[in-house]
Order: structure tokens, then sequence, then C-alpha cells
């Protein structure tokens, strides 16, 4: 479960380099996401303009730094984008080296030397931000509460987060669209509709989306407090559409069954061929 | 000296072909290279040769399987059910029957395969099959009812293999291959009693897997949600309708072999009288089971079988259907109720008719339920709408018929086509000859 800011820096690098007249130009964008206590990563988009239209750039290979000075790139790593023209690229311990004074970090995303694609570079600028939801219970009504906060822990006020349940198919919007913080970096969101969970935990998401400063950042709670639902999912059972070795059993009996019913009394005819040809004689 | 006896050997022992018989080999040859090269092209380049498209995804491959399995059907009927019914009338017709069931289960069993986008992975449908899939159940009975009617073919022959290489006794290749074949038969007691055992066990076990292959070929239409087959009638009215298809393709063969091999006293205008008589039965049968089919989803007209019924009584595919009801089904069975009817020519023309539409009438089912899903078609080429089958589809299927006639004539050529120790036992010739010592 990620959540994705889109900082939407589309770069159409004309790098003035020898050999790249010929290449095509990506449009890239790259986006930041950080899951309290789970993961941050960027995710690249690659696309480039064909004769059919936009099309995804696959297989084009990024290199990921970050900035530590004004003039100075560490290399972090080297990415590759899928089918889809899609990279997402895991950030480790990055706050250690790159956080500055006022918390803010920048990452670099150059394309170079592609074959097909001419050199690209986006520069991507963040500041870090930390999101913690809790659930709580005020007068029997449940709510959740969550608080903003940057890189100093000072509340982040006037920023709209979202509340919202995970779904099978996606996530339910809680309330309204959006709640905005206080002066205490501080929203609080009743939860007032009983609904269904799977062993009765309900998995809430509070969410700062694709914001131009934090990027994106989500918390995510579990909370006990939904209507219990049994897993009645028959994945892994034997049914009509499971794969050959979870066959219903009296689809394995009864063919068998009668397979054998058959089969053996032919492989008695063919036998009966050898003892008509052995018997040449009464004897 | 039996003088009866040997002209009856030399009546059916098989005969080289005559110029006429080379004629027609050369011309099914022909057909089968035509058609292998359409398949070369189907290999090379997948089943977009084809018209079949995401909608008509079962063309005429698939109701050509249906029919090869439909004529199979037939070596049980003739054999099977008459042997143990104690008819014995129906002797000199066996050994044609159970050479068309014999060709035409091998023919379903390669046109299934080529119907296959990709045949080179035809052995994950044994390796990775699943017996919850009616797929897995038709391979298995198909494969079941090969090899039964193959010994069903192969058990009647063996006093016939002895007598044979006797006969031939100056070809010297020809008596080795059917003294091999014979498997040492000499008629002894106890060679006469598993004889006995065996036929009467395969008589017996050949009924229910011939009903099964049929039925199991329903069910492959039956058991997908679709308007026209969701039938619970779909195996008893594929059974009967296999039943008018073979026993058609027997009168035909029969009359073919009866001029060519000048067989008038083994295969008599009583015989064609008789089958005519059954063709009549299984007719009305089949004629029942169509109405059944037919009458109760109209009358009930629910939206999406009402739009299939329509485009079969009324719409595009009006003129086949009434062609093949009428044409192969109810002017046959007026014109088989006369004696005249049941003579040889008339019946023989009477019985290709029901073939040719018992042919078609497999298209009718596979066709047009697929060109009316649940769901509208949308969003696709105009072309996607109708199926409509390429040259290269014809030429294929016109080989895979070709073939079912080769292998009939190639079996034709090198075994007597009517049996002969069960004629001569029948004729009382074995008594005399002391058949059973010596062959």
């Amino acid at each position: 479960m990620k959540l994705i800011l889109k900082i939407s820096v589309l770069m159409l690098l004309l790098t003035p380099a020898f050999g790249q007249a010929n290449k095509i130009k990506a449009r890239v964008s790259v986006l930041y996401s950080k899951i309290m206590n789970q993961e941050s990563f960027i995710r690249i988009e690659a696309k480039y303009k064909s004769e059919n239209g936009i099309e995804p750039a696959t297989q084009v290979e990024f290199r990921v730094y970050q900035r530590i000075a004004e003039d100075s790139l560490l290399h972090l790593g080297t990415i590759a984008t899928n089918h889809s023209g899609i990279a997402k690229f895991p950030l480790a311990n990055h706050k250690d080296s790159t956080t500055s004074l006022s918390g803010n970090f920048s990452f670099v995303v150059k394309i170079e030397n592609d074959p097909k694609f001419s050199d690209a570079e986006t520069e991507l600028t963040i500041s870090d931000a930390n999101l913690v939801a809790r659930l709580e219970t005020v007068d029997s009504t449940n709510q959740i509460t969550a608080t903003l906060t940057d890189a100093s822990g000072q509340p982040v006020a006037g920023q709209s987060l979202r509340v919202q349940l995970q779904r099978m198919f996606g996530p339910l919007s809680i309330g309204e669209e959006s709640y905005e913080t206080d002066e205490n970096g501080t929203i609080t969101v009743p939860i007032e509709e009983p609904m269904p969970g799977i062993n009765g935990v309900l998995t809430f998401e509070v969410v700062l989306n694709e914001s131009d400063e934090y990027g994106t950042v989500k918390a995510i709670i579990d909370a006990p407090i939904g209507l219990p639902v049994g897993d009645h999912s028959n994945f892994d059972k034997r049914t009509m559409w499971s794969p050959p070795s979870k066959t219903p059993y009296y689809l394995l009996i009864f063919p068998n069954l009668i397979i054998l019913g058959v089969w053996v009394p032919i492989l008695m005819l063919i036998i009966n061929l050898f003892r008509i040809s052995r018997a040449k004689t009464d004897l | 000296m039996n003088t009866a006896y040997e002209k009856m050997i030399n009546d059916l022992a098989p005969k080289q072909f005559s110029w006429k018989g080379n004629i027609w080999v050369a011309f099914l040859v022909l057909v089968i290279l035509a058609g292998m090269y359409s398949y070369v092209q189907q290999l090379k380049s997948g089943l977009v040769i084809t018209g079949m498209r995401d909608y008509a995804l079962w063309g005429i491959y698939i109701s050509n399987f249906v029919f090869f399995v439909a004529v199979s059907l037939v070596g049980s009927l003739i054999t099977a059910i008459l042997r143990l019914s104690g008819v014995h009338w129906s002797t000199p017709l066996t050994r044609i029957a159970e050479i068309i069931a014999v060709a035409a289960i091998i023919m379903a069993g390669i046109t299934i395969i080529i119907d296959m986008g990709r045949p080179d992975r035809m052995l994950n449908l044994f390796l990775h099959g699943r017996l919850q899939s009616p797929i897995i159940w038709d391979v298995i009975v198909i494969s079941t009812y090969l090899v039964l009617s193959i010994l069903f073919l192969y058990y009647p022959l063996l006093p016939d293999f002895t007598i044979l290489s006797k006969y031939f006794n100056k070809n010297t290749r020809s008596t080795k291959w059917y003294r091999v074949l014979s498997l040492n038969w000499t008629g002894n007691e106890k060679q006469s009693k598993i004889y006995s055992r065996s036929i009467k066990a395969l008589s017996v076990l050949i009924i229910p897997v011939a009903f099964a292959i049929h039925t199991v070929t329903a069910w492959l239409f039956e058991t997908t949600y679709r308007p026209g087959w969701d039938s619970t009638n779909f195996g008893p009215y594929f059974v009967a309708g296999a039943f008018v298809a073979g026993s058609s393709a027997v009168i035909v063969v029969m009359y073919v072999l009866r001029k060519s091999y000048n067989l008038e006293d083994y295969i008599t205008d009583h015989h064609f009288d008789l089958m005519g008589k059954i063709l009549v039965m299984l007719s009305l049968l089949y004629l029942y089971f169509n109405i059944n089919e037919y009458l109760m989803p109209i009358y009930k007209s629910t939206e999406e079988e009402a739009t299939h019924l329509r485009s079969l009584f009324t719409g595009e595919y009006a003129w086949l259907f009434w062609v093949v009801i009428i044409g192969g089904l109810v002017l046959p069975v007026i014109i088989m109720l006369f004696r005249g009817g049941r003579k040889p020519l008339p019946l023989f023309i009477v019985s290709l008719a029901v073939m040719a539409c018992a042919w078609w009438k497999r298209y009718l089912i596979v066709i047009p339920t697929l060109s009316h899903p649940f769901l509208p078609i949308e969003g696709v080429p105009e072309s996607w709408r109708h199926y409509s089958p390429t040259w290269m589809e014809w030429a294929i299927t016109a080989a895979t018929l070709a073939s079912a006639l080769l292998i009939i004539t190639l079996l034709v050529r090198f075994l007597p086509i009517i049996p002969i120790y069960e004629t001569a036992e029948e004729r009382g010739l074995l008594e005399a000859q002391s058949v059973n010592k010596s062959l």
C-alpha cells in the first residue's frame, strides 16, 4: 500500500551533446512517497511520444543521486523501468545523509548514455514530515486522530489530510473529502458507521497527498472496531476451478473408478490376444 | 472340395484397386496435400489464417470434430448392439461399420489437434489436465473409444487373417503379414473360447463408451452457459443425431463397396431395406429430440434464446437450418417410409443427403450460438461479428474428410470387407470345410 506524491517535474532534456541528435526525448516524472514506519521510495515514470501517441519508455536505466552539496552528488543506485515505464527506487537511511539543517533533502534522477533516449535530468526537493495516527474512543464514539509534524517536530498547520479505509478494490473515503490540520497539526475524524472487516479489523489510512513541500506521507493503523466477517474465500480449496492438485475428491474417485472399470477389461482383452497367440494347440 | 466356401473366399478376399480405385486414392491424396499445405500455413501464422476470432472461437474444425465423433458411434450400433441382440442379418455390415468407426475416431482426435493454436503444447493436456474440465473427459473417452474400436475391428479379423494367409499362399508378402496378424489362429477349442468371451466382453464394453464419447462431446457445449447450448437434453440429443449420421455413413459405404466389388450376393437389397428402416427409426428419434430442443426455448423465448432461435428460423442461418431439418430429416423419413425408397440406389442418395445435412447440422449447433453471446458484441471490427470460414480452413477440413475416406479405402484394400469366417459359419460352410480344424 503506497501513496504517492507526484512532483511532476516534466523534463525534456535536450542535452546538446554529440550523438544525442537522433535519440528520443523522454518525459520523466518523479514521485516521492513515505509510508510511516514502513518504507519510502521514489517512483519514476518515463514516457515518450511516438507515432502511436504517448507510450511508456521501457527498460530505461535511471541513475539516482542525492544532492549533498550545491555541486556534489552522491550516487545512490541504478534502476530500470518495467514494461509500464515505471521504476520504484527504494530509499534507505536517506535522512542520515541528505537531510540538511532545515529538514530538506534533494534527489537527482538522470538518464545517461541510454541507447534509445537522450540524456535527461530531474531534481526533486522534499521537506521531511511525519504523520502519526491513532484510534481514540470518546463517549463511546471511535475517532481517528492524526498529527502532522515537520522534521524538527513542530506541528504543521493548514495541510489537507484524507482519511480512508482500505478495501479490496481501493480506498474508501471516510467523512469529508479532506480535513485541514489545525494549529497543533492535528485532525480528528469520527468513525460513525459500523463497517465490516476481516476478523473485525479495519485498516485506516491517513494521507497527506501530493504536497508540494512534503510529498505524499501516509500513516496506517489497524483498528479492531469493524463488524467481524469470516474469510469465506475458497482459494486453495478443492473446487471445480482449482488446479489439478486440488481436484475435488468426488471428481478424483468416481471418474478414476470408471476409467479403471473400462481400462482393466481393455487390458484383459489385449492380454487375451497374447493368450490366443500362445494357444496355437489345444494343449 | 467345398466350392461354395472357396467361391466365398474368392469373392471376399481383398483385391487390388482397379484404375478407378487408383484415381480415387490419387484424388484423396491431392485433397490431403492441399490441406497439409494450408495446415503448414496455420502452423506458421497461427489460427489467424482461419475465420475464427474472439467470438466465433470455434468454427468448422469443431463442427467437423463433432461430425466425426457422431459417425464413429456407428461401430457400436451395427456391431455391438445388433450382435448382443442376436441379430444375424447385420453380419455382412459389421466390418464396414467397424472400419468407419476406426477411421472416424482417428480423424476426430486429429481434428481436435488441428483446432489447437499451439499443437506443440498438446502434451500439457495430459501433464496438467484437470479432471474438472470436460476437455479432459473428452480426451480420455476418445482415446478409450479408439482403443476399443481397434480391438473391435481386430478381434473378428483373427480367423479371417488365417483364411487369407492360406488364400494368398502364392504371394509371400501378403501371406506373411496375414499370418503374423492372425496370431497363430487355428480355431481350436481354447482359442475359440477366449475369442468368443472377448468378443462378447467387447460388445458389452463398447456400448457405454460409445454413448459416453458423444455424451461427453455434448457436455463440452452444455457446460458452457450459452443460448442454444444450455440444455439438459444435449447428451441424448447428440447420441440420437450420431446414430443418424453413422447409419447413413454405413449405407453410403456399403452401397459403394457393393458396386465396386460386386458383392450383391452378400450385401443384398434386403440389407438396404433393413438399414433403411433403422434409419427411419433413428431419424424419427432425432426429429423428436430436435422438436424438444427448439420448441421449449422458443415457447419461453427468453431474450437471448429468442435472438438465437430467430437467427435459425428466419434470420441469417434460416436457409441452412431448414435445408438441414427438411432435407436431412423430414424428407428422408418420408422417402424411406416407402419400400421403393429403401431400394439400394434411392437409399444411397437419401443417405448421402442425410450425411451432408448431418455435417451442416453440427455447423448450426456450433456457430450461431457463438455469434449470439449473452453480453452484446461491442467495440470490435465488423468482421468479428460474423464467422466465415477461410479457404484454408475449408482445405484443412476437406483434407480431414479425405483422410477418413483414405483410411477406409486402405483398410478395405487389405481387409476383407465382409467377415469371411462369420459369414461362412452362418451359411453352414464351416462344417463342410472343417474350418475350425484347419481353416
